[in-house]
């Protein structure tokens, strides 16, 4: 199996805090993670570290493969519609057509109206937003801040079943939560490795068998 | 008459300033407070001559020219300035003293410097007006999310993109914020830098009627520059104001 995503003896610290104190991991081609644990804990530290959107203040991050990433605070652009927003993050090389069609196709599977800037969107529906431009451009390793939070229930399957099927088509996902999500560790099975944090400072060495 | 209702304030105002002009006539003469009529002779013919349009365009030129050169070097410079914002934090309070720097002392400065002539009003304008557009761009560009200059850097958004899509559309609200003040106070610069510093320009022929106590064109010129503020607030600056309002609420419904 292909390593996506290896950190080995990552090391956070804010000031005198320290965040993370010894996180080691290796994310494979097909792999599911949900990472869960209380609020405060570092998580999102965690997964912006693994995204590169922050710099880890010691130990190795090596990602294989670039990043789509769903920010906790969505990070849309105000002032750009929905349709704009995915439009924002496609490569120039990419025929006018194509774009088209691939925002179209994401706006209708995240029911989506294209014309509305994020302010006039629900709660829900900036979140799918977020959702739809993290996985716009099926970059393989998709790294998602609480994907199910914000969410009607009904959104826990569509989600599930998409990153399955990311995963079946060898990329990689790892998520944030606050719980084992159900629907989530039925649509993902044996692909499914959980790890439930307590402690902080976050340490990951000993990994749970696959 | 639903042309009256608009112009029922400034018929009013116009009726008041004639009322108050008369009472001063009377009370201390021709001399010093000419006649609402004798003011407005001297206007006439001062229209008809083409003198007014001519100075007060030069006025109106040079406060313009000013305040567009304030905003290419304000806006290229509280862009970077912006963007480090260390630079934005040790230069503040030299921006700030900037701002609070009477027309004044650049007026005398750039008589001293570069003699009686064009250069004067523009030269004053532009120190006036450049801080406030510097301050205001430099203060845009600090507000943009660096969490969304992050997002635009993980999908290797290109530069071009990102300055279009993002840094100048979220500049934009304070741009125009600035330039609708610019824009009130560059032409009044200009107007006083004309009085001490310029043989030509509606302030300069200010000087002249002061200085030979010809009050009718004085008081001509006083209500030319009153209207022609009117005007610029009306159609220019308050639109402005608007529009800004307007782009800043954008996405906050």
């Amino acid at each position: 199996m292909t390593a996506l995503l290896e950190l080995s003896g990552v090391r956070k610290k804010f000031g005198g805090a320290t965040v993370l104190s010894s996180v080691s991991l290796k994310v494979e081609a097909g792999d599911i993670w949900l990472i869960s644990g209380p609020s405060g804990l570092g998580k999102s530290v965690l997964l912006e570290i693994m995204a590169g959107i922050l710099a880890a203040t010691g130990g190795l991050v090596r990602r294989a493969a670039p990043v789509g990433f769903l920010f906790q605070d969505d990070a849309l652009i105000p002032w750009l519609t929905a349709y704009q927003n995915l439009a924002y993050v496609l490569p120039p090389s990419l025929a006018e057509r194509e774009a088209e069609d691939k925002i179209a196709r994401s706006l209708s599977f995240w029911e989506l109206a294209g014309e509305k800037y994020p302010a006039a969107l629900s709660g829900g529906a900036r979140r799918r937003l977020a959702l739809a431009r993290a996985l716009i451009l099926g970059r393989p390793l998709a790294i998602l801040d609480e994907p199910f939070a914000f969410l009607d229930p009904k959104w826990d399957a569509r989600i599930s079943s998409a990153l399955s099927a990311h995963a079946a088509q060898g990329g990689a996902a790892v998520l944030s939560g606050h719980s084992l999500n159900p629907i989530l560790r039925e649509k993902a099975g044996a692909k499914l490795i959980y790890l439930e944090l307590s402690d902080s400072p976050i340490v990951i060495g000993d990994l749970p068998a696959r | 008459m639903p042309l009256l209702r608009p112009a029922l304030p400034y018929l009013v105002s116009a009726l008041l300033w004639a009322l108050l002009t008369g009472i001063a006539n009377l009370v201390w003469g021709p001399a010093l407070a000419p006649s609402p009529l004798a003011i407005s002779r001297a206007l006439a013919s001062l229209l008809f001559s083409g003198e007014l349009l001519r100075e007060l365009w030069l006025t109106v030129y040079r406060g313009l020219a000013g305040v567009l050169l304030a905003n290419v070097a304000g806006a290229l410079l509280g862009l970077a300035a912006g963007l480090a914002p260390f630079v934005l934090k040790v230069t503040a309070p030299l921006v700030a003293g900037l701002q609070s720097c009477p027309p004044i002392v650049w007026i005398a400065l750039v008589l001293v410097w570069a003699g009686v002539g064009d250069f004067v009003p523009v030269a004053t304008v532009f120190a006036a007006t450049f801080p406030f557009v510097f301050s205001n761009v430099a203060q845009g560009t600090l507000g943009l999310s660096p969490r969304l200059l992050a997002m635009g850097r993980l999908y290797n958004v290109p530069r071009l993109r990102v300055l279009r899509r993002f840094v100048l559309p979220g500049i934009l609200p304070y741009y125009l914020a600035g330039l609708s003040t610019v824009l009130a106070t560059g032409w009044k610069a200009a107007a006083v830098a004309e009085f001490l510093g310029s043989p030509d320009g509606a302030g300069a022929r200010i000087y002249w009627s002061y200085s030979r106590l010809n009050m009718e064109e004085l008081n001509a010129w006083a209500l030319a520059l009153i209207v022609l503020g009117l005007s610029l607030e009306a159609f220019l600056i308050t639109p402005l104001r608007k529009k800004a309002a307007s782009l800043a609420s954008r996405g906050r419904a």
